[in-house]
């Protein structure tokens, strides 16, 4: 039993299990696609946080950025690829509940 | 991060796309035109012709294709410069077939038991409603949900008519949802101009 406990938490998927970057993938889970104000206002972070963070999930493939007219004005969206979206659901399904019960 | 934290994430960034009324008081348009339309239909019926009221039909369908469109203009006017832009993922295709099947099933049942038309119909918006409330944790749906059925009991034992009760329910129904609708837009927009001074 604790080896399997200690086989999955080092198989933790270490870019999404990190609170700041958790919010948003949960932010994005339910949506097309977002903007940094929208993201800015339902997690809380900073603006630089955010920035930064949805930066390291692009990285990662887990999220999608571009820049693009919401009526007249230019706008930055992100929007969870499915690749994200899976490991969101897998991180939900198997890890989660791990973490909470170990801490 | 717990599971209920991620959760109340999840509720709070759908729950924008309800928060300023936008969406509900055009669904409550269309359903109030559908239900108004297919009304008045009924009272003249044979006295209006078939091809006037087929193009009306046309234009209902035309109607339904524009909401969504209409939808978008209208947050990017009033709601997005307040709230930053967010579009609400559609349901999935196991969802919505999901959808399909209990409302033909209902719809099926109309036909082997034609006299219960007023309750059935009044279960099916009841069920339609009720999968909205669930899917987005609404729970003035929930309401809505009570009175389409009740509205369907009603009138199945005042003996009305089973054509003209679908309609009426479609009627109130739409009308009461287009309220809401603009009674949350108008707080919505209360609220904005109260944050934003």
């Amino acid at each position: 039993m604790k080896d399997e406990i200690y086989s999955k938490l080092a198989s933790l998927n270490r870019l999404i299990n990190e609170p700041a970057r958790l919010a948003i993938m949960a932010a994005l889970y339910d949506l097309e696609e977002a903007d940094f104000v929208f993201l800015h206002r339902i997690t809380g972070l900073t603006r630089g946080n955010l920035s930064s963070h949805i930066y390291k999930l692009a990285e990662g493939g887990y999220v999608e950025v571009e820049k693009k007219f919401i009526g007249k004005k230019p706008t930055t969206v992100c929007r969870l690829t499915e690749r994200g979206r899976k490991a969101f659901e897998e991180y939900l399904k198997t890890l989660q509940p791990l973490i909470e019960r170990h801490t | 991060m717990k599971r209920e934290q991620l959760n109340g994430i999840r509720k709070k960034a759908v729950a924008t796309w309800w928060d300023d009324g936008i969406v509900e008081t055009a669904a409550g348009l269309g359903i109030l035109l559908i239900g108004g339309i297919g009304l008045l239909g009924y009272l003249v019926e044979g006295k209006v012709s078939p091809w006037l009221y087929a193009l009306f039909i046309l234009l209902m369908v035309a109607l339904a294709f524009a909401v969504r469109k209409a939808v978008m203009w209208a947050k990017a006017r009033w709601a997005w410069p307040h709230t930053g832009y967010a579009v609400v993922k559609g349901r999935s295709a196991r969802k919505v077939l999901w959808g399909f099947v209990v409302v033909l099933l209902l719809l099926s049942s109309a036909f082997v038991f034609p006299s219960y038309l007023p309750t059935i119909g009044g279960a099916i918006g009841a069920t339609i409603l009720l999968s909205v409330a669930l899917s987005y944790g609404l729970r003035r749906f929930y309401l809505l949900a009570a009175l389409s059925l009740l509205l369907g009991v009603l009138f199945q034992i005042t003996g009305l008519e089973g054509k003209m009760s679908i309609y009426a329910i479609l009627t109130v129904i739409g009308a009461l949802e287009m309220v809401l609708g603009v009674a949350r837009f108008v707080r919505f927009r209360r609220e904005v101009v109260r944050n934003e001074g």
